[in-house]
């Protein structure tokens, strides 16, 4: 099985795009969207890729359409967006994988997560993978980490509920 | 993405050019006096006393601890030195203008010539007490540590971000925030780096005073220096060994436990982190590799080296914001002021006395001295570029090669001093060899360290151009290596040469075996001048025409090549 | 009309002799989004930064809250293109610097900042320094810092011009929203930007400036309903106009 790497963008270009998207929902030319939005290919491809795996877009031989939840998505605030965010990303594997280690309460070392990446993926890809997952795994607010000692924490309690 | 400027760090401190102006020539008169002050009652030759060092080896964690704490006093006055003169003069544009060039002038000037200077004042001060002596040698340390340490603090205050700046000002923090938010992150990475650069010179200083003191007074600083001179003096050899092996162990643990920690530390106060930072070659990787227990033990020092640091460095700025500090300001510049009146008419007077005999010598030994730099400086390039043009030509050489050369630049070459004398005579060489040899030991490394900073900046581009033309050996070297590393090339042979002064002091005239041997020069005429006849005027003299010669070179040679090298051979342009 | 928050009559500047900003004078009322707009050399910078107090007129006067400005302006917070966080401080130490620099007990620093971060979007991010957030985040945390000081104008320094497109648009409604906003006190913004389109979606009046020296050279207003959309058809012919002042 080859493990589900996560996309490297930025999650506000992610909303950003889904939002630009919802102006013309699809099907559609992906290099036409890249035109419309003065946007390189390898910028574009990711977001696309994003949504894709999150379930808010199909893309396909050149093509792309919103699925109904992008749509929702597209359209919602703040908070709905988190919560949505959340239910997706906490079935991907290496968030999952966080997800478990941290269930008994205790922090997790970035090293244990990448010792679970070390045989799939190179070792730059690797770090660069627990990046992304810190920060989907933030702003979902699934989980918590201090860059100082190298730890992921569970969320802190309070928080998470303001969202 | 950046837009801040954030200039990578120098390998070595490289000594600063700014356009000549008048307070050039001011800065030389303020530090020509005051070495007059240091001497302004007529020196005595010091008193030969009996006193000895107890030299069995159970001693030396003891001396060791002695040195440490002689080295880590002279640091901490060294940092509030360096942040209140940085602050200052980042503060204020029109003192700028006077400490920047006496700062440029300290750090050109070879200090060493000063050290006899110092240790009378300071007996004098304690009234002949040891405690004199103690203070001398914190002094001669603090001259090696503080002036790149005060640069390094200017730099980082000046070059913070300006939005940062303004949006810290406009979140109304000022005071004690300003500086444990602001000022004191902003010179982290900067003062760091310098810190390691200052303890390897402050080594290299701390052992000379401790020898120093053997050669022909005989005030004795229990230390690891003072170790080593003795055993040599006393023919036994193998506890001079088990000395220096003290020593390199000590400096190598610093290393370990302190500087690479520190290091990684560091670079979360640099303003864009993305990517490994230039200047940080991690030793601890190389050494610990990947064993847990290794990482956790060198992590848990590290934390503990930095809370220290920090904790020492919000000291220092809490003092710095606190009201007091305006007025002892004021009574040091008032104090700075008579001390300088003062100076000005003894320096007067003893300009005025007809020239003594000796007087005549000066050129002379000025131009062997500077023979015996030349020699050594020769030597340093021709093993250094050709290292340097290896390191270049690919990024992973860097790594392999700067770790082991950090820890060999910082232990201090002054400690083989007596060992590498005892073995010319032993073999009958003739003195110069060890002289030029001692005074290589003080160029070598600023040469290669700038040497590599700019094989480290060499454009990948230009490599892989190098490559594919198949540019080796003396092509690439003429028309790859050196056009790039040209300026940095300047900048390492003045402070090379600088150092290279500072050795002379120490080269010229050695004691070895109960009596000194020496080779015509002006370290010579120095050290008989201070030791031997005690002549006021001659000591003078002889510093003011050192100083001369420094100042004559860096602005006849050294900054018409760089002004040229710089605009000619810029690789950012 | 109301009383103007901040006014600038006759407001110039000069830099060693040569006039940066020439006799300015315009209104920032409550409750507004004005956007200055221009080519660069048209003085905007200078402009937002004398309402801030950090530039004094050389000639003329700004007002604020009636009275004449003689220091930093209290009543106004910066958003800096560059973003301007301390990289050494997590997002909640740098959003909270203002209540720290007024000696606010750290518990209290850390709950207004989680708050603050929530209401910017970045709820969770508290301990996330600046080199682990993306540009749009980043600048997140800076709109959270401004928002610390409450103040009655905002200041935006071209905040959209470091990020990528797609984040700049969702950070600009952000922006709008936060405005209308009732949890936060701040209600009016004038923002800097050198991009028509950002100031007709935006803004509820612009001032266009030309250069050298900055000068106004009219006041347009930006009547089309609220909410609005990027690139919207009602927008076109403010747009025109904008570009037709300053071409």
């Amino acid at each position: 099985m080859t493990a589900q790497l996560l996309p490297h963008v930025p999650l506000g270009g992610l909303f950003g795009l889904l939002e630009i998207m919802a102006a013309s929902p699809g099907p559609g030319d992906v290099y036409r969207l890249a035109g419309r939005l003065h946007l390189r290919l390898d910028k574009l491809q990711p977001l696309l890729e994003a949504a894709r795996l999150l379930g808010w877009a199909h893309v396909e031989h050149g093509d792309y359409q919103l699925t109904d939840e992008g749509r929702r998505v597209a359209a919602a605030g703040v908070a709905e967006r988190k919560q949505q965010f959340r239910a997706r990303i906490a079935g991907l594997p290496l968030i999952a994988g966080i997800l478990k280690a941290l269930a008994p309460g205790a922090a997790v070392s970035r090293q244990a997560v990448l010792d679970t990446l070390a045989s799939t993926v190179p070792a730059p890809e690797a770090q660069r993978q627990v990046d992304t997952a810190v920060n989907w795994g933030r702003w979902a607010q699934l989980f918590d980490y201090d860059a100082d000692a190298g730890h992921f924490l569970p969320v802190t309690h309070g928080r998470r509920a303001r969202s | 993405m950046s837009h801040h400027d954030w200039r990578p760090l120098r390998l070595w401190s490289p000594a600063r050019f700014r356009q000549p102006g008048p307070f050039d020539g001011v800065a030389l008169v303020v530090v020509a006096l005051v070495v007059v002050v240091l001497f302004i009652d007529e020196p005595h030759v010091l008193p030969r006393t009996s006193a000895t060092l107890d030299l069995a080896p159970v001693m030396l964690p003891l001396y060791a601890a002695y040195s440490g704490l002689r080295m880590l006093a002279a640091y901490v006055l060294s940092l509030g030195f360096a942040l209140s003169a940085g602050y200052w003069a980042s503060a204020s544009p029109r003192d700028r203008r006077l400490i920047l060039p006496a700062l440029d002038v300290l750090q050109a000037v070879p200090i060493l010539g000063f050290f006899p200077a110092a240790v009378f004042f300071f007996i004098r001060l304690a009234h002949g007490r040891a405690i004199g002596v103690e203070a001398a040698a914190v002094f001669l340390i603090f001259t090696s540590q503080a002036w790149n340490l005060a640069f390094s603090a200017y730099e980082s205050l000046t070059t913070i971000p300006k939005d940062l700046r303004t949006a810290v000002r406009l979140s109304g923090a000022d005071g004690s925030v300003l500086w444990r938010r602001l000022l004191l992150p902003a010179c982290v990475p900067r003062m760091v780096y310098n810190s390691m650069l200052s303890w390897a010179g402050g080594w290299y200083f701390l052992i000379a005073s401790e020898i120093i003191a053997i050669g022909q007074g005989t005030w004795i600083l229990p230390g690891l220096g003072s170790y080593i001179g003795q055993a040599i003096a006393r023919g036994r050899a193998p506890l001079a060994v088990a000395g220096l092996a003290m020593l390199v162990a000590v400096i190598v643990s610093m290393h370990l436990f302190v500087w690479s920690p520190l290091e990684a530390w560091a670079g979360r106060f640099r303003y864009e982190t993305s990517g490994a930072g230039e200047a940080a070659v991690p030793l601890v990787r190389v050494l610990a590799g990947k064993a847990p227990w290794v990482r956790r033990a060198l992590a848990a020092t590290g934390q503990a080296a930095a809370s220290g640091l920090g904790m020492a460095l919000v000291a220092v700025a809490h003092a710095l914001s606190g009201q007091w500090m305006r007025v002892v300001g004021w009574l040091a510049a008032a104090g700075a002021a008579s001390v300088l009146v003062y100076g000005a008419v003894a320096i007067v007077e003893v300009l005025l006395r007809p020239l003594p005999p000796e007087a005549l010598t000066i050129p002379t030994a000025l131009g062997f001295s500077f023979l015996r730099l030349l020699a050594a400086y020769a030597i340093s390039l021709a093993w250094t570029v050709p290292l340097a043009a290896w390191v270049s030509r690919s990024a992973r050489r860097v790594e392999l090669v700067m770790p082991p050369v950090q820890v060999l630049a910082s232990i201090p070459a002054t400690a083989f001093f007596p060992l590498l004398v005892a073995g010319v005579l032993r073999f009958g060489l003739d003195l110069n060899v060890s002289a030029i040899l001692l005074v290589l030991t003080g160029m070598q490394w600023y040469l290669l360290f700038n040497l590599v900073a700019a094989a480290q900046g060499l454009p990948e581009d230009l490599r892989e151009l190098a490559r594919m033309t198949e540019a080796r050996g003396l092509v690439y070297l003429r028309r790859f290596f050196l056009p790039a590393a040209l300026p940095s090339l300047i900048t390492g042979s003045i402070t090379a040469w600088g150092g290279g002064w500072n050795a002379l002091v120490l080269a010229e005239s050695v004691t070895a075996d109960g009596r000194t041997w020496s080779v015509d020069g002006i370290g010579t005429l120095l050290d008989e001048a201070t030791y031997v006849r005690g002549d006021l005027q001659m000591i003078v003299l002889v510093i003011v025409a050192m100083v001369g010669a420094v100042l004559l070179l860096n602005r006849a040679v050294w900054r018409p090549l760089y002004g040229r090298a710089s605009v000619r051979y810029r690789l950012d342009g | 009309m109301a009383e103007p928050l901040v006014s600038l009559i006759g407001a110039g500047r000069s830099f060693d002799g040569v006039e940066v900003v020439h006799d300015v004078t315009f209104d920032v009322f409550d409750g507004e989004m004005l956007a200055l707009i221009g080519p660069s050399g048209a003085g905007k910078s200078t402009l937002l930064r004398m309402i801030a107090g950090l530039i004094p007129p050389s000639s003329g006067e700004v007002r604020s809250g009636g009275r004449v400005l003689t220091g930093l302006n209290p009543d106004t917070a910066m958003v800096f293109q560059s973003f301007a966080l301390l990289p050494w401080l997590n997002a909640a130490d740098n959003v909270a610097l203002p209540l720290e620099a007024r000696g606010v007990p750290a518990a209290e620093r850390l709950r207004q900042a989680a708050h603050l971060l929530d209401l910017v979007g970045l709820g969770g991010h508290a301990r996330a320094y600046p080199r682990e957030l993306s540009g749009g985040m980043r600048q997140r945390v800076g709109l959270a810092r401004a928002l610390c000081q409450a103040p009655r104008v905002l200041l935006l320094d071209e905040p959209f011009s470091a990020l990528d497109v797609l984040t700049a648009h969702t950070l600009r409604d952000q922006v709008v929203d936060l405005l209308h906003e009732a949890a936060i006190p701040t209600r009016t913004a004038v923002m800097v930007t050198h991009s028509v389109e950002e100031a007709a979606y935006m803004a509820d009046r612009v001032v266009a400036l030309r250069a050298n020296p900055g000068r106004v050279v009219d006041v347009v207003t930006v009547d089309a309903p609220r909410p609005r959309r990027w690139g919207a058809p009602e927008l076109v012919p403010f747009v025109d106009r904008l570009y037709a002042l300053m071409t």
